[in-house]
């Protein structure tokens, strides 16, 4: 019997469904019944499928209807372009935080689009226009509050 | 009636209130192609110009944004896989695989056009019903409206295929994300661990951006082509879609009467009959490739989903009942300019249910103009190439979750959603079923609570909830059986035909 990266995820969601379960039991009746019944019935389902994972010879089925934007890209296929696009996602968040919105929105779509082979101009238009979407619409027309940056880049240049 | 119709048209085509009228589509159709950025927002931030209008000219500009915001925000669910709106999520399904296929154009025109008839048939069906409004209503109490909750639930035995055990467990998963937050009931705070930002609990529009957009990105990126791929240029395909329209007309009807029916029955909103017309459409019609590009699972969700403005309105008008945010946000606008909901809007001031029936049919035909002649330049990104198309859209889907609370919490929880669709995706999990979980997770604890809290659990016997029990039974189990029975019988009409099954 050999664990498979779906039967982890199985197990994983067994565990969250499980802590969920037992965090819910201390709530009050009113505030938990629909949680624990169908939490309940969830984590019975989830165990019966991790099982008929550790099955011998069980094939993944059909995920149904669902979107596909590009080719399923497996990750045994492609562990180096996962690890790149997920490593721009976490550094650009990241980067909001340190940074703010208006620093990183422009930097990181230039550094994005440009060294994955963009010419440098074109990589600066899709900065210039994410960034012009950013303040024209969210800040000018609709006044969205802007996160604050752990180092306000932003401020300090503008005194 | 036909004298107040004639009333209410004419106040709808004097100049000031069409001027409005097409301010509010141009302003609806630019905010309804962005994520995360609801008609509700936008509704909100015209209130104060509204509340100085008159009251032709105050209808005008509410009920324009509200009829368009769906059908502009279908453009984006076909052409580019992000929702607009939470009501066209389920016009991804294959309203993206067709853009796939480079028949971008064709989906975009069925979807504006089906929305922009299905939003006109729920305004004639209005009128139609005005009338019989009353018993109908008074006679769903909120037992039924947790069967019908449930009705909406027995589709995830269609959307799953043939992962049916992972769809239910994804569905559950849903509903319990949903119930994340401050239980207004018991006042309870469920799954917090002291997080002030999840006590209003988690916005729909940032699961959806995490569980389905940013997965897409992430595998596009991977793959470093286009979302078209190597598939022909559009053409002239969106009259196409157009015709569809026409051609699948029964399926429209129906979809649009179910969208009008359902809107009249508050709190289940677009969301939930987007998904219901949807799985209708695959229980219903045969020969269907859904799922992976048919285009009857674009017009279904967005005759759908644009139909239920006009149901709403039903409610909104005649009782006072706001069915969704929205409408009740038009409703503040309307009581403002002293435009009273109740029976004198069937009586009295019946043109001025009229003047909004009119507006709902007027704005529906320029905004579908509108959004089709902003859908070639939105149809051309499929063909842009992921190092141009990914930071594009992984920057609308950032800024689009980060309008959930406008916190940073907002991007960390857009992360977490995205780990979870990115592995589901990876390992063949159906992610429909979650985003329907979390669409009715709500609703249907809210009224199963309602229910046992009035009537006790005899609220079972009753009769409507018998009737849709039978709804139920007959969509989750009996037509699921007959449909595989009628594709057992065809497979072994074909084997003794001698038709290689394969070729078919």
């Amino acid at each position: 019997m050999r664990l498979k990266p779906r039967s982890i995820f199985t197990l994983l969601l067994i565990v969250i469904l499980g802590f969920g379960l037992l965090t819910a039991a201390s709530w009050p009746l009113r505030a938990s019944i629909l949680v624990l019944t169908i939490g309940s019935l969830c984590w019975l389902l989830a165990v019966v499928q991790l099982f008929l994972e550790l099955k011998p010879h069980h094939e993944a089925v059909s995920s149904g209807m669902d979107i596909e934007l590009a080719e399923d890209q497996e990750l045994a296929r492609n562990p180096l372009q996962a690890l790149d696009i997920w490593l721009w996602m976490i550094g650009c968040i990241i980067a909001i935080k340190l940074f703010g919105l208006y620093v990183t929105i422009p930097i990181w779509t230039f550094f994005y689009s440009f060294l994955h082979g963009a010419r440098w101009w074109l990589a600066l238009i899709l900065a210039l226009v994410c960034v012009g979407f950013l303040w024209g619409f969210f800040d000018y027309i609709l006044h969205v509050p802007i996160v604050d940056a752990v180092f306000p880049i932003e401020e300090w240049i503008r005194g | 009636m036909w004298e107040a119709s004639l009333q209410g048209l004419l106040m709808v085509l004097e100049p000031v209130p069409m001027m409005v009228m097409v301010v509010g589509i141009v302003l609806s159709t630019v905010v309804a192609i962005l994520p995360g950025i609801g008609s509700s927002a936008l509704i909100a931030l015209c209130l104060p110009f509204a509340m100085t209008m008159s009251p032709p000219a105050a209808i005008a500009l509410m009920i324009s944004i509200h009829a368009v915001a769906n059908t502009a925000s279908g453009l984006t669910s076909s052409l580019i896989g992000i929702p607009g709106s939470s009501a066209s999520v389920a016009t991804i399904l294959d309203g993206f695989p067709l853009a796939k296929m480079g028949q971008g154009a064709r989906a975009t025109g069925a979807a504006v056009w089906s929305s922009v008839l299905g939003g006109v048939f729920g305004a004639v069906l209005l009128t139609a019903v005005l009338p019989l409004l009353r018993p109908i209503v008074l006679a769903m109490g909120s037992p039924e409206f947790f069967m019908l909750t449930l009705w909406g639930v027995s589709m995830v035995a269609i959307l799953s295929g043939k992962a049916k055990l992972k769809g239910l467990i994804a569905a559950g998963i849903g509903i319990m994300l949903m119930m994340v937050g401050m239980d207004a009931k018991s006042g309870t705070e469920r799954w917090v661990f002291g997080q002030t930002f999840l006590w209003e609990g988690i916005d729909l529009i940032l699961v959806s951006m995490g569980v389905y957009a940013m997965p897409e990105i992430i595998a596009l990126a991977m793959s470093g082509t286009s979302i078209a791929g190597e598939a022909p240029k559009m053409g002239k395909g969106m009259m196409d879609g157009v015709k569809d329209c026409f051609i699948h007309w029964w399926l429209l009807i129906r979809t649009s009467a179910v969208g009008t029916i359902f809107g009249i029955i508050p709190g289940l909103g677009g969301p939930t009959v987007a998904w219901i017309c949807y799985g209708h459409a695959v229980q219903t019609e045969k020969n269907g490739n859904f799922g992976k590009g048919d285009i009857r699972g674009v017009i279904a969700p967005e005759a759908g989903n644009n139909s239920v403005d006009a149901g709403q309105y039903i409610t909104a008008l005649g009782f006072g009942i706001p069915g969704s945010t929205t409408v009740a946000l038009i409703l503040v606008a309307l009581t403002a300019v002293g435009i009273q909901p109740g029976p004198a809007m069937l009586t009295t001031d019946l043109p001025l249910t009229f003047s909004v029936i009119w507006t709902l049919t007027i704005a529906n035909v320029i905004g579908g103009v509108g959004a089709l002649a902003l859908a070639d330049p939105i149809a051309k990104m499929t063909y842009w190439p992921a190092r141009v198309i990914v930071p594009v859209i992984a920057v609308l889907c950032i800024l689009g979750a980060y309008t959930a609370n406008y916190a940073m919490t907002d991007l960390y929880l857009l992360m977490i959603f995205t780990c979870l669709g990115f592995f589901m995706k990876q390992l063949k999990w159906p992610r429909a079923p979650l985003l329907l979980g979390l669409v009715l997770g709500e609703p249907m604890e809210k009224y199963l609570w309602l229910s046992t809290a009035r009537y006790g659990w005899t609220w079972m016997y009753r009769p409507g909830v018998l009737i849709l029990l039978l709804f139920i039974v007959s969509t989750a189990i009996l037509l699921p059986m007959f449909q595989a029975r009628q594709k057992k019988a065809e497979k072994i009409a074909l084997r003794e035909a001698g038709v290689d099954e394969e070729v078919e």
